[in-house]
C-alpha cells in the first residue's frame, strides 16, 4: 500500500454568516486552488464533500461549480466527524489505486441539523448536546474531584490561543471569572464551556506518492488511522472517559508505529470544556483523572502543543468543516508556518475528531 | 403502537426479543442480536440514578432500569 499526502487545502473564516452551503463549499475549494499554483481541473480523481446539511447532490454541485468532473463524488456524513471521515475515505480510495487525488471540501451553516440526533430515543426530552456535556461533567467532576474552576481553565487556554488563529470565531480573550460567571445553561454547564456552533468551511486535497511532487516539495502524510463507533445511543456510552477514543487512538498509533508520547502537536475535539481533560487520558497523553493537570501547566507554560488553533471552543465549530480544519492546523504545524501558533519542533500530529458524546472517533497521525 | 406515543401517555415500555429475551434499547424494529421479533412490554417502575444535573430548577438525570437500559429523563419532586 503506497503512501498518501495532504499537499493542499483551503479554508474560510469561521462566524454566524447567513451563507448558502454550495457557497461556503465553493469558498474554501477556491482558496486551495489558489494556493496549488500546480493543480489542474483535470488531475482530480475524487470529490467528497463533508456536512451535515440536508441538501442534496452536493459534492456533484461543488464539482459542476469547480468545473470539474471527478470519478468519484458523494457526501460523507458522521454527524460533528464527518469530516475526518471523509478524509479517510479519500485515504482508502487512493490507497486502493481507484483514485490518485482527491479533494475533500467540509462545510456547515451556524444553524446545522447536525446537532440533534433525533433517532436517540435514550435520551428522552434532552436531545441537545449541553445535556450529554452536562452528564458527561458531572461524571468527571465526580470520579476525579475536578472542580468548575479546573475546568474553566480549558476555555480560558482555548479562547486565548485562538486569537492568534484568524479564521477563528473568537475574538476575544476571557478570564476565569468571565467563563464561571458566564450564562449558567445547567448546574454543570456555562455558554463559555461550550463550543458554538459556527458557519464555515475547510478544504483539503491528497494524493498519492506519485503525484505529491507535482503539487508541493513539502507533503505531509498521514501514517495512521484509527477510528470506533461504540453506539450512535448517548446512554450506551461511558460517561467519564472515552472508549471510542482510546480504541481509535490506539490503532492509529500502532499503525504509524508510535507512542502518544512522540506526538509533539495534537487537535483535539474539546466541543464542551470536559471534553479536553476526557479526551487527553482516552488519547493516553496522560493517566486517568490526570488530565486537567496537562491543561494546566500547558496553559501555564504558555505551551500551544494542545489545540494550538483554539480547538473547537475558540476557532468555532461547522460540523462538517471541523475535523477538516483540525487536519489543515497540524498539516500547518508540521510544515511549520502557523506563525504566532507554532509549536516548537513539531514533526508529528495528531488529530482527534468525534460524534456524539464521543459514541464515535476517529484519530490521524500526520507526518513530516 | 409506537415507543414515543405510549410515552406521551405515561407508559414506559421496552422491546424484548421473543427468542433471546434481551432488550433491546433503544426500541427498534427486531432485536438487535438475533434479528428475532420483538414484543413490547412494561419497564420496570423503579429506576437507579446514575447521574444528574439541573437546568434552571429542574432536575435531570441518567437512570438505569433493570439492570440494563438507561436513559436521561426529568426528576419530578
Ligand atoms: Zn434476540
Amino acid at each position: 500500500m503506497g503512501k498518501v499526502g495532504i499537499v493542499s487545502y483551503g479554508i474560510t473564516k469561521f462566524s454566524k454568516e447567513d451563507s448558502k452551503i454550495e457557497s461556503l463549499l465553493l469558498k474554501s475549494t477556491k482558496k486551495l486552488f489558489e494556493n496549488s499554483p500546480n493543480l489542474s481541473r483535470n488531475d482530480i480523481d475524487a470529490v467528497l464533500v463533508s456536512t451535515n446539511n440536508n441538501s442534496k447532490y452536493l459534492s456533484a454541485i461543488l464539482s459542476e461549480m469547480s468545473g470539474i468532473q471527478p470519478k468519484i463524488s458523494h457526501t460523507v456524513e458522521s454527524l460533528c466527524n464527518s469530516g475526518t471521515n471523509a478524509i479517510v475515505s479519500a485515504y482508502s480510495y487512493i490507497a486502493s489505486g481507484l483514485a490518485d487525488v482527491v479533494l475533500v471540501s467540509g462545510a456547515e451553516r451556524y444553524d446545522s441539523p447536525g446537532q440533534i440526533l433525533e433517532w436517540d430515543n435514550s435520551r428522552g426530552e434532552f436531545k441537545h448536546p449541553i445535556f450529554w456535556a452536562s452528564i458527561f461533567t458531572k461524571s468527571y467532576k465526580r470520579e476525579f474531584s475536578i472542580t468548575d474552576e479546573d475546568l474553566a481553565i480549558v476555555s480560558v487556554k482555548n479562547h486565548k490561543q485562538a486569537q492568534n488563529n484568524p479564521n477563528a470565531i473568537s475574538e476575544k480573550e476571557y478570564s476565569l471569572d468571565d467563563v464561571l460567571n458566564s450564562k449558567r445553561l445547567t448546574d454543570d454547564l456555562r455558554l463559555l464551556d461550550c463550543s458554538r456552533p459556527c458557519t464555515g468551511g475547510a478544504s483539503i486535497l491528497l494524493t498519492s506518492e506519485d503525484f505529491c511532487s507535482k503539487f508541493t516539495d513539502d507533503p505531509i502524510w498521514i501514517t495512521g488511522i484509527g477510528q470506533k463507533t461504540i453506539s450512535a445511543g448517548f446512554t450506551k456510552n461511558t460517561f467519564d472517559y472515552m472508549e471510542s477514543t482510546r480504541i481509535a487512538a490506539s490503532s492509529a498509533l500502532k499503525m504509524s508505529k508510535h507512542n502518544s508520547s512522540d506526538i509533539d502537536v495534537a487537535e483535539i475535539h474539546d466541543a464542551f470544556s470536559v471534553c479536553e481533560p476526557m479526551a487527553l487520558e482516552s488519547l493516553g497523553f496522560t493517566d486517568k483523572g490526570s488530565g486537567m493537570d496537562m491543561v494546566k501547566e500547558l496553559y501555564a507554560a504558555n505551551n500551544f502543543k494542545i489545540n494550538p488553533r483554539g480547538g473547537l471552543i475558540g476557532s468555532g465549530h461547522p460540523l462538517g468543516a471541523t475535523g477538516i480544519a483540525q487536519t489543515i492546523e497540524i498539516v500547518q504545524q508540521l510544515q511549520i508556518c502557523a506563525n504566532k501558533r507554532q509549536v516548537d519542533d513539531a514533526t508529528i500530529g495528531l488529530v482527534h475528531n468525534m460524534s456524539a458524546a464521543a459514541t464515535s472517533s476517529t484519530v490521524l497521525i500526520l507526518e513530516k | 403502537m409506537t415507543f414515543e406515543d405510549e410515552l406521551r401517555k405515561g407508559n414506559f415500555q421496552v422491546a424484548e426479543c421473543t427468542d433471546c429475551k434481551k432488550i433491546v434499547w433503544p426500541p427498534s424494529d427486531f432485536c438487535n442480536q438475533c434479528f428475532q421479533e420483538i414484543r413490547w412490554r412494561k419497564c420496570a417502575n423503579e429506576g437507579k440514578i446514575i447521574e444528574f444535573s439541573k437546568q434552571n430548577n429542574n432536575y435531570f438525570c441518567l437512570a438505569e432500569f433493570e439492570n440494563t437500559i438507561k436513559i436521561i429523563g426529568k426528576v419530578a419532586s
